[in-house]
This record gives structure tokens, C-alpha cells and sequence, in this order.
């Protein structure tokens, strides 16, 4: 598969990264690289079954526990307002 | 006391009380302040306050509760697994502030054993890499030839421990990252079965790979660090209570190898694998079948597309897991973004390095819509082939053998510029990833230019004790290189 700048800047966008025209240079020639690699798997003819995971673990019963506390919770937020966490305004005001 | 004690022998003079916890950890300090400036295995290093309440606290329990299995035992752990209040980076700019509010149930584990954490090891920025380059703190290297990788991504922790300033560490290895680091080190490094370590509190790279184990000098720490982090723990609805069967460590010592069945994998063993790698690989061949083990050449071909489904589902893996940096709630942040979507994209571009962006964007695109079947839905079916493949392979055979790595440690900067050619340095230890199985690296030999080589011996999961029995007694018929040091 050719990996396009097109390609490379959709996956930028839908990873949400935003990369320098250099990075976008780089990133083409190494994504195509790799995903040449990739392309072995392509033509194989395999079973149609996934592997799903591995042997699954125990259940255990639904009980409440102590969770972390607020400010814990807060502790590493680059910023926080009171006992909530601050983002940029999401709604424009006209 | 000496830094050249083992993890079992540390403990066992610091339970009879003819150590203190202190004197124990000390000798391997004095290592980290002479060693760590150049090899820049460990990224943070706790201070004497931090370590002298630990070693306080291991001498009244000891008081208290009696012996120990890890009493005094200094140890590193990877900086992905995370340590209440001791900064944990990933190596990452990322996470260059992050402080975690809990541990990791194996740090928990570590502490209750009696072992003092005293330093948080390197790594490839949230574990990507197999050199141990991709760090916000710079490469780690290696203790035998530091113009060299240490390996990765637990070259930190793989050359503290070959540096003796720790006797034991932990890593993390999601397709060879324990492994293949302790291999180029010249130390022990066990990848345990999945589910049989709680992943709890290990910073997620790709969870159905990810597993934490131990990396020593000695077969017999690896064996007694594994059984004191083993076990169900609620909190990983991944980890299996199948762990809890007893681990039979006494036995270690006695008998030999008459009956055991030794596969080794022609797939893993000679294309691509250096000549002076396959030398070492046949004279531990020989070793095994003096041992009274017989050893039979086995072709799996469908392990010629390991390495491609492993990077393929292991990228797919960390573009979801990663998806968490945000810049909300935990890591850095762009503060001069102007609204939501600038927040996330800056904030990403900004806090992730070179290697992560790239395998993230590997893995959005192998899920994206177009692309789906054609890479990450072939990757998992050729995952369970392999799989299927390996199980039946072992209804034959006790373990299977290979190198952990086809060549010795490189220069640094060797293969940093092409993803492929590093990625292939992982061809013999990404296959016990895709099955979950147990697989040990054992230090087998050294190169004419004196760097160190592993060998990797995969089991049947759950049994590890296996490993370590076979591992144990090719430990002790090989005197000559085991437990070496570079500073000898």
C-alpha cells in the first residue's frame, strides 16, 4: 500500500496530532516503510477465526469500594477549578 | 557486605539479622552514584529519607512478622509502573510531572516482601523501542560497551541490574521488552505467562501483550521475585487465578534434566541470526543434552509472520490506549491553546516523542475504516494460527529454545533511522507476547568482542517452574558465564 501525504495527514487527524511539514515528511517515508512490512500479511490465507483473548480471568462480585478522593483524583489535572477539571470554553459566545 | 550477593542471599543475611536492611541496600548505592552518570539507567533516584523509611520499616516488620522473601533487597522499577508519590514519567515529556495517587499491585507486592525501591529505571518512552533510545531523559547504556544499547524497553532497568546497582529489577514486555534488554545485558529476564502478574497500575502500552516480570543475576531470584509479584488480583480483570498454583522452588536444586523435551525453533534460529549467536545457541544445545535433555530441530513456519502481527496489533493496541493524553486530566498540557481541539492536538504533538507518534498513527490506520480487515483483522487471525501453533507444539515438547535476540548489543544510533530494521531485532521474542506464554532469557555465552547473549526458553503457561528448573541447572553447568559482571 502506498502511504500518501494525504494518507499520513487524515491518520494525523483522526490520532489527534498535528505534525510540522518536516514531520509530515518523515512520517510518510516511515509509515510507508512499516506498513510495506505490514503488506506480508495482506495475501495470506488464513481462518477465518480471531484471536480473541487470552483464557479469561475470574469473575468477582460487583461491590462498592473506597475510590480515589478528589483531591487525589485532582492531583495531577494541569488545571482544576474547585473539584472539576478546566478545559478551554467548548461553547463559542457570539 | 558486597554488591555481589545475590536477591536470595541479600535476604537471607538480612532476616538473620547479620545485615540491616540499610548495609544491604548501601553497597548497591554507592554503585548508582558511581555508575548512573554514564549509563543513565535510572531516571529517579529516591532519596535517603525515602529509602531510610523503607529499610526502618522492613527491620520492624522482620521484628514483627519474621522472615522475609525480599528482606533488604534493593530494587528499580521500570518508570511505566506507577509508585505512589515517586514521580512515574514513562520517559515521556508526557508524563514528565506525574505523580501517581496509588501503586502498582506489584509494587505493593515488592514492598510487603521486604524489597527498598530505590530508583525508577529508563525506558523507551512508554515502552516503545528496543534499544532504550526513544527517551525524553536521553538513551540509557550499556554496561558491557556503553557506546552500545542496553536494549529495550527495559534497557534501564536491564543495565542497572548488570551494573549491580540493584540486585533486581522489574520491567515490563509487551513483545521482548524484558527479555531481550536482559539478554544484551547479560542478565536473567523473565516474561511470565499473561494474566499471571496484575497489571495494575502498569502504565498501558498494549494490554493483551503487556505483561511485568522480573529481571535478576540469578535463576533463583528470577524465580523468587516472580513468586512474590504473581498472583489474582481483583483489580486486572485480565489477571487469571489459575496463578496461584505453588511455584516449586525447593526442587530447583536437585536432579538433573533426564526426559526433558527440548524444541528448537528453526524459524527463530537461523535467518537473520548472527554466526557467533547460533555458535552459543549450539553449545547450549550441547549443554542441555549433557544435562540429559534431548533437544529436536521443530519448523513452525506460520512464525515467519510473528513479528508483522505483532506490530500490527501491538500499534493498534497503544493508538487506543494512548488516546487517554488529552491534556485534561492527567499529563501535559498546552496551555496557549485556544479551544478544545487545539488542547488535544497540541497538547499530543507536543508531550508524545518521535516513536510513539509514529506507532500511533501505525495503529489508526491499521484500525481505520478501508483498512480494518486488510491488517488488524488478518493480524489477529494470524495470531490465533500462531497461537493454535504453538500450543500443539508443545503437547510435544517441554520448551521450546531459541536465541532471545540475533545479535548482540549495536552502537548507539545504528538503527535508530529505520523502523524495520529494529523492529526485526524482536523476531524471536514477539511470538510468547501473541500466545501468552512464559518465556525466560538465560545468559548462554559472549561474543569475541565480549558482549553478552541470551537464550530464550518459551513454556507451556502457568509453567514457568519449568523454565526456571531447566534455566536452573544450565545455570549451574555453566559456571563460566553465568552471573558475570562487566565491572569484575
Amino acid at each position: 500500500m502506498e502511504i500518501t501525504e494525504q494518507t499520513v495527514m487524515k491518520v494525523a487527524n483522526l490520532a489527534q496530532l498535528s505534525l510540522s511539514d518536516d514531520e509530515l515528511v518523515q512520517y510518510q517515508k516511515d509509515l510507508g516503510k512499516v506498513i510495506e512490512f505490514f503488506d506480508q500479511l495482506r495475501s495470506l490465507d488464513l481462518p477465518e477465526t480471531r484471536f480473541s483473548s487470552h483464557e479469561s480471568g475470574a469473575e468477582r462480585e460487583d461491590v462498592v469500594l473506597p475510590s480515589l478522593s478528589e483531591p487525589e483524583v485532582l492531583l495531577n489535572a494541569p488545571l482544576s477549578t474547585g473539584s472539576s477539571f478546566t478545559v478551554p470554553r467548548i461553547i463559542e459566545s457570539k | 557486605m558486597s554488591d555481589k550477593l545475590t536477591a536470595l542471599e541479600i535476604a537471607a543475611r538480612v532476616n538473620d539479622q547479620k545485615l540491616t536492611p540499610a548495609a544491604a541496600v548501601s553497597p548497591f548505592l554507592d554503585n548508582i552514584r558511581e555508575r548512573n552518570s554514564s549509563l543513565n539507567a535510572l531516571v529517579t533516584v529516591l532519596d535517603m529519607d525515602a529509602i531510610e523509611v523503607q529499610c526502618q520499616e522492613v527491620e520492624e516488620r522482620i521484628k514483627q512478622y519474621g522472615p522475609l522473601p525480599l528482606s533488604g533487597v534493593a530494587v528499580a522499577i521500570k518508570d511505566n509502573i506507577s509508585t505512589k508519590g515517586i514521580r512515574t514519567t514513562c520517559a515521556s515529556k508526557m508524563l514528565m510531572n506525574f505523580t501517581p495517587v496509588y501503586n502498582a499491585t506489584v509494587v505493593e507486592k515488592l514492598r510487603a516482601a521486604g524489597a527498598v525501591i530505590v530508583a525508577k529505571a529508563n525506558l523507551d518512552e512508554f515502552a516503545m523501542g528496543s534499544a532504550n533510545e526513544n527517551s525524553a531523559f536521553g538513551p540509557a547504556k550499556n554496561p558491557w560497551d556503553i557506546k552500545r544499547v542496553p536494549g529495550g524497553s527495559s534497557g534501564g532497568s536491564a543495565a542497572a541490574v548488570a551494573a549491580r546497582m540493584c540486585p533486581i529489577a522489574l520491567g515490563s514486555d509487551t513483545g521482548g521488552s524484558i527479555r531481550q534488554p536482559a539478554a544484551l545485558c547479560g542478565i536473567v529476564g523473565l516474561k511470565p505467562t499473561y494474566g499471571s502478574v496484575s497489571r495494575y497500575g502498569l502504565i498501558a502500552y498494549a494490554s493483551s501483550l503487556d505483561q511485568i516480570g522480573p529481571m535478576t543475576t540469578s535463576i533463583e531470584d528470577a524465580a523468587a521475585v516472580f513468586e512474590v509479584i504473581r498472583g489474582y488480583d481483583p483489580k486486572d480483570a485480565t489477571s487469571n487465578s489459575r496463578s496461584s498454583f505453588q511455584l516449586a522452588i525447593p526442587s530447583l536444586s536437585t536432579g538433573r534434566l533426564e526426559g526433558l523435551k527440548i524444541g528448537l525453533i528453526e524459524e527463530l534460529c537461523f535467518t537473520g541470526v548472527d554466526e557467533e549467536v547460533q555458535q552459543i545457541l549450539a553449545k547450549a544445545e550441547n549443554t542441555f543434552l549433557d544435562l540429559g535433555a534431548t533437544v529436536k530441530k521443530i519448523s513452525i513456519p506460520e512464525l515467519q509472520h510473528a513479528l508483522a502481527a505483532y506490530y500490527v496489533i501491538a500499534s493498534a493496541e497503544a493508538s487506543s490506549n494512548l488516546a487517554r493524553y488529552d491534556g485534561v486530566r492527567f499529563g501535559s498540557r498546552d496551555h496557549m491553546a485556544q479551544n478544545l481541539k487545539d488542547l488535544y492536538l497540541q497538547s499530543r504533538s507536543k508531550g508524545f516523542g518521535k516513536e510513539v507518534k509514529h506507532r500511533i498513527m501505525l495503529g489508526t490506520y491499521a484500525l481505520s475504516s478501508g483498512y480494518f480487515d486488510a491488517y488488524y483483522g488478518k493480524a489477529t487471525r494470524a495470531r490465533k494460527l500462531i497461537s493454535e501453533k504453538i500450543q500443539a507444539t508443545l503437547t510435544n515438547f517441554d520448551l521450546l529454545m531459541s536465541p532471545t535476540t540475533p545479535t548482540p548489543a549495536w552502537p548507539i544510533g545504528e538503527k535508530i533511522d529505520d523502523p524495520v530494521k529494529m523492529y526485526v531485532n524482536d523476531m524471536c521474542t514477539t511470538v510468547a507476547n501473541l500466545t501468552g506464554s512464559p518465556a525466560l532469557s538465560v545468559p548462554a555465552g559472549f561474543t569475541s568482542d565480549n558482549l553478552p547473549i541470551g537464550v530464550q526458553l518459551l513454556g507451556k503457561n502457568f509453567e514457568e517452574s519449568v523454565l526456571f528448573t531447566a534455566a536452573r541447572k544450565f545455570e549451574e553447568a555453566r559456571q563460566d558465564i553465568s552471573r558475570r559482571s562487566a565491572y569484575d
